[in-house]
């Protein structure tokens, strides 16, 4: 996979702020990148240093290989998406897509025509003479999507584009989205703060915190082997156990931990005695159970919450450490869900990832 | 004299422009209801106002118009024949085309001058310095107007300080006064604050991402304070240039002692006729011509500013 866009040791300072912090990343032609990571995380600078809009205080930014130094936001070919979406109040549908060919010389009849055709393509043709006023926010999305599309850019960026829409629009735009990218080839960057707009569109996420990537992989990666707890944390949904590492009467390796020993999954046996880890386990991997389990922990129920199919639940143990247990509707349907109710939980071994105890993210919890 | 037209003039323009247009339009698309006593007693105010300030001394401007003069003496009368003197005149329309000539331009020339200021006031200061712009754009009206344009003489006349410092050098003299650059100096003197004002009342509040989005689409720094500030900052140009207009069409003061008073403008012609055989009615004429131009004016600016794009082509 050959990079279209390449980030070379990019800081960024604004007074003494580092806003992003000497950050290095590839990005293939045609992929599908979102950047995530909470405010103040640097994902924003970062997309605008793509854009242009600001320049890197060090490092330097290669686009299709060729260094981007010095160069003006208006002499890069990097559109955006911008949450605002910044249309033109003062100018049509049909003016505004039309805008950046405008900008580049294009003849009036042909800008007029590549315009309706994307237009078509994202299907609002028949609001081409409206004022940008008179139309709904995903019409509007639609506009916006269509006026950085029309030069047909090697990169696409999307700063947190469906923030302002509801949800069941923020669904139809994810697919009209991601099916735009895999039939145009074009490579997207999106930053969000949404986890399910990153994971059910992307093909790779970065997660960002204090101006560094943490983390970057596949979806799938990120989710089950986190590296750190501040990633695991992160993506939520997660139960991290912190102990040290110990052997049982039966010559396994264990965590012990305040609630008793956990068994380690055998991909982490090559730790050493005594060593301090933390321990993964997602919520969905979490079963109930009334009999035998490997790994058990037994805990008072104190919340519940639905999530659509599944009903996310949360058990106190003994310890006083809480558990998110992940259960699909139907194992529900026989299950009387008091508060105070005690449940038992149990999980694979293998089930379980290991992370290295990450004293720099310490504070939380 | 002159300062009589003046103070009846301009309460009229600005209920003209900021009452009207707006009020009775939102009335009209309210759903019909009863009126209260209480909506109703809070109305009156803005009803005894609009009667008190500018319906009555309208109507009494135009029934001025219909009065004669006899031995220097008004006659009530209901006469045409003021209308017919002051329109059948030669010299009335050439003083009005030159009235609203000269206010057109110093419109444009204002705006003109005014936008770069305005630009860099609002894109390229930061907040403090924004306040601090503002402040020293609102201290030339702790000073009367009329001061100000006396003391432009000092500078602009044939022995001011302008000409002696030339002199220094070797160079001029340049005739500065009782000309139309004159006039045009007092005009910017006049409105040069404030139309910058009304135009950074808009462009500042121009939101930032459609110039960064501008620069995004590949258009240059230039291009886009064409393509984007100034179509986004219309409101505020378009007012800016109205009141340009609007002072500068009924100003008195820098004609006569910039311009030097010849040829008349409007405002000139107004105290001539009053001064000279004491011919208020025909004054009336005048002013009341002035007054429909400036209502034409300022409603079809005021509709051009706040005109929203709807789906026309």
């Amino acid at each position: 996979m050959s990079s279209v866009l390449q980030i070379k040791n990019v800081t960024k300072r604004f007074g003494a702020a580092t806003a992003v912090d000497s950050l290095s990343l590839d990005v293939g032609a045609g992929e599908f990148l979102a950047i995530m990571g909470s405010s103040g995380s640097g994902k924003s600078t970062l997309l605008r240093m793509i854009a242009g809009l600001e320049q890197p205080s060090e490092g330097d930014i290669l686009l299709n290989d060729v260094s981007t130094r010095g160069l003006a936001a208006h002499e890069r070919d990097t559109p955006m998406v911008w949450q605002s979406l910044a249309l033109f109040p003062f100018l049509n549908v049909l003016e505004n897509v039309e805008f950046g060919l405008k900008m580049r010389g294009v003849a009036p009849a042909e800008r007029r025509k590549r315009a309706m055709t994307w237009l078509e393509r994202l299907e609002i043709e028949r609001f081409a003479k409206r004022a940008i006023t008179e139309l709904s926010g995903g019409q509007r999305q639609r506009v916006a999507l269509a006026r950085s599309l029309v030069t047909e850019p090697p990169v696409l960026l999307l700063d947190e584009p469906l923030s302002a829409l509801d949800a069941h629009l923020t669904m139809r735009m994810q697919s009209v989205l991601s099916g735009l990218q895999r039939e145009l080839g074009i490579t997207f960057v999106y930053v969000t703060h949404s986890h399910s707009e990153a994971f059910s569109m992307s093909d790779r996420v970065v997660i960002m915190s204090e101006g560094r990537i943490q983390q970057i992989g596949t979806p799938r990666d990120l989710y089950l082997r986190p590296v750190s707890r501040f990633v695991a944390e992160f993506l939520g949904a997660n139960n991290i156990f912190s102990g040290e590492v110990r052997e049982d009467h039966q010559g396994e390796k264990v965590l012990t931990t305040e609630d008793g020993p956990i068994r380690l999954p055998e991909r982490a046996y090559s730790r050493a005695l005594g060593e301090r880890i933390e321990l993964v386990v997602s919520s969905d991997r979490l079963v109930l159970t009334d009999g035998e389990a490997p790994n058990r922990l037994s805990g008072r129920l104190i919340g519940e919450e639905f999530i659509g199919a599944g009903v996310n639940l949360f058990l106190e143990t003994g310890s006083g450490r809480e558990i998110i247990i992940q259960v699909p509707q139907r194992e529900l349907n026989d299950l009387s869900l008091t508060p105070g109710r005690s449940l038992t939980v149990g999980w694979l071994p293998d089930d379980g990832h290991v992370i290295e105890s990450d004293d720099r993210f310490r504070h939380v919890s | 004299m002159p300062m009589t037209v003046k103070a009846a003039e301009m309460p009229q323009f600005e209920a003209g422009t900021a009452t009207d247009p707006s009020d009775p339009e939102s009335r009209e698309h309210q759903p019909a209801r009863s009126v209260s006593a209480f909506s109703l007693a809070f109305s009156m105010p803005v009803v005894v106002w609009q009667a008190l300030f500018f319906l009555l001394p309208l109507a009494f401007l135009l029934v001025l118009t219909l009065w004669t003069v006899q031995s220097f003496r008004l006659i009530p009368d209901l006469s045409a024949a003021n209308w017919a003197r002051v329109y059948g005149t030669g010299f009335f329309w050439d003083a009005y085309l030159r009235t609203f000539a000269l206010a057109t331009s110093s419109a444009v020339l204002v705006s003109t001058i005014a936008f770069p200021l305005t630009y860099c006031i609002a894109f390229h200061l930061s907040a403090n310095a924004q306040r601090l712009a503002v402040l020293l754009l609102v201290t030339p009206f702790f000073t009367s107007y009329l001061v100000r344009v006396y003391t432009w003489q000092a500078f602009l006349a044939d022995e001011g300080l302008i000409n002696s410092a030339l002199a220094i050098l070797g160079l001029g003299p340049l005739t500065m006064l009782n000309n139309v650059g004159g006039i045009f100096i007092g005009y910017a003197t006049l409105c040069l604050p404030l139309v910058v004002l009304l135009q950074l009342m808009s462009m500042a509040n121009v939101d930032r991402s459609l110039v960064e989005a501008a620069h995004n689409l590949c258009c240059s720094p230039l291009r886009t304070v064409f393509a984007v500030v100034i179509p986004a900052s219309r409101v505020g140009l378009v007012l800016g240039a109205l009141f340009c207009f609007i002072l500068t069409f009924g100003d008195f003061v820098s004609p006569t002692y910039l311009g030097g008073g010849n040829p008349p403008t409007l405002g000139i012609l107004i105290t001539d006729f009053t001064k000279a055989g004491n011919q208020w009615p025909r004054a009336a004429v005048v002013a009341v011509t002035m007054v429909i131009t400036l209502l034409v004016i300022a409603f079809a600016a005021v509709r051009f500013a706040y005109k929203t794009r709807r789906s026309a082509l």
